[in-house]
């Protein structure tokens, strides 16, 4: 017994060591395990209302520059709006001819970002959107621009948001104009860039083809924005090639979010709303 | 000795807040500093290995509460406490070392710092290991360096 509580205080420093290893390496394994997940959530609401507070003195630095950029965007969206709702008219119209659904499945809950961390390759966003407001783990977080990222974990008040330039991120997404799939990844270096992945060789891909998510991405609703091919990388020994895309969300300078959450839409209203549209000179 | 760890307890939550709340405002070229890291390695020096680990486990955990994925920099900075302790010396305390070896000291603990931390990040990316190294490791130890520096700039002439 002596012996071995000598062996023990011995090598007490690698002891520690081994164990306190297996414990944090027991916590990264383990991080999508339920209990945890309460543990997270808790512990992220909690620190998540002490970073809103502190937010406010960045937002109050941040609203001359976001008044100027809300200023331009609004500029172009009345130009947008204008031409969509006659393109929706006609959109509803030619539905209704060929017999198909005009129910879009999801509806948008706008929050503010009051904490972002971009600086490593697990970058994420806290968002004042919770449970309370009916966003769920792996709800679809965009903004005007295009798609931001996915809800990884969620509180009350409060979401956590894996951004697209994140290593764990991967999401279905194709090139509008060919409707080529691939799967979207971050190599981990410029925060502007992702890469889909996995596009056969044999796809026609040019620089500033459009690309927006596809209907075999698990969380994403079909034909969100993402970005723009920028370059393409064609290794003949390969079976696929590896498409550059600029993203279409700046990433560094995103204040406010919108999540997109599924649910059956009601119809009626849709209709109501074209034939408003329709009685408007 | 007990008022020492409550003061220390209080300073740590304070460089947690600050690391989490400040540090990735001043990040440069997506770069932030990690100045958790140099609480670390002062604790380590100071009393040793066994409580610089167990301080940089409990000091990453807490971080790791903060950004909601848990364990990540609890190991990076058990590790960390780790090499910091093998520099620890019976009664030489960390102001007993002249600021260049505590300059180079932390440089060696942030670099396996960083490093364990681009493990862990780097298993699912699929760019350059090399640039990414240069990036993270190399950036980011030089900018938290920095901030070492500044530390022994504020906590020698202080102590002296």
């Amino acid at each position: 017994m002596q012996r071995l509580i000598e062996f023990l205080l011995k090598f007490r420093d690698y002891l520690v060591l081994v164990f306190l290893t297996l414990i944090s390496n027991l916590f990264i394994l383990s991080n999508q395990n339920e209990q945890l997940n309460f543990l997270r959530a808790s512990a992220f609401g909690f620190f998540a209302g002490a970073e809103e507070a502190f937010s406010y003195f960045n937002r109050y630095f941040e609203a001359l520059r976001t008044a100027d950029d809300l200023r331009k965007e609004n500029m172009l969206l009345s130009e947008e709006v204008y031409r969509l709702r006659t393109y929706r008219i006609e959109n509803l119209q030619l539905k209704k001819e060929i017999g198909l659904s005009t129910e879009t499945g999801f509806r948008s809950v706008p929050a503010s970002i009051i904490h972002t961390s971009i600086f490593g390759s697990d970058n994420t966003i806290t968002i004042t959107a919770g449970s309370e407001d009916g966003v769920r783990v792996n709800n679809l977080v965009r903004n005007s621009a295009g798609v931001i990222g996915r809800v990884v974990l969620v509180d009350t008040h409060y979401s956590l948001v894996q951004l697209m330039i994140s290593h764990q991120f991967k999401m279905g997404a194709k090139i509008q104009r060919t409707n080529t799939e691939g799967l979207v990844t971050w190599n981990g270096l410029a925060p502007t860039h992702v890469n889909l992945n996995n596009v056969v060789q044999t796809a026609n891909v040019e620089k500033g083809d459009p690309v927006v998510t596809s209907k075999n991405s698990t969380f994403a609703p079909e034909g969100i924005p993402v970005g723009y091919v920028d370059s393409v990388f064609v290794d003949p020994k390969q079976l696929f090639k590896t498409v550059r895309i600029r993203t279409a969300a700046d990433f560094t300078r995103i204040n406010h979010v919108y999540v997109t959450i599924p649910e059956k839409t009601d119809s009626s209203l849709i209709r109501l709303e074209a034939k408003r549209n329709e009685e408007k000179p | 000795m007990n008022r020492e760890w409550i003061y220390l307890t209080l300073i740590t939550v304070g460089v947690v807040l600050v690391q989490f709340l400040v540090m990735n405002r001043i990040a440069i070229l997506d770069i932030a500093p990690d100045i958790l890291l140099i609480s670390v390695s002062a604790v380590s020096i100071q009393y040793g290995r066994t409580t610089g680990m167990v301080y940089g486990f409990a000091s990453g955990f807490l971080l790791d509460l903060m950004t909601g994925f848990l364990g990540v920099h609890a190991f990076a900075k058990t590790i960390s406490g780790f090499i910091y302790g093998m520099f620890y010396v019976d009664n030489k305390p960390l102001t007993g070392w002249y600021k260049q070896q505590y300059l180079q000291i932390f440089a060696i603990g942030a670099i396996f710092h960083f490093l364990v931390l681009s493990f862990y990040n780097h298993l699912h990316l699929s760019g350059s290991v090399l640039q990414f190294l240069l990036k993270f490791v190399g950036g980011q130890t030089l900018y938290t360096l920095l901030f070492a520096w500044l530390f022994t700039m504020y906590f020698w002439n202080r102590r002296r």
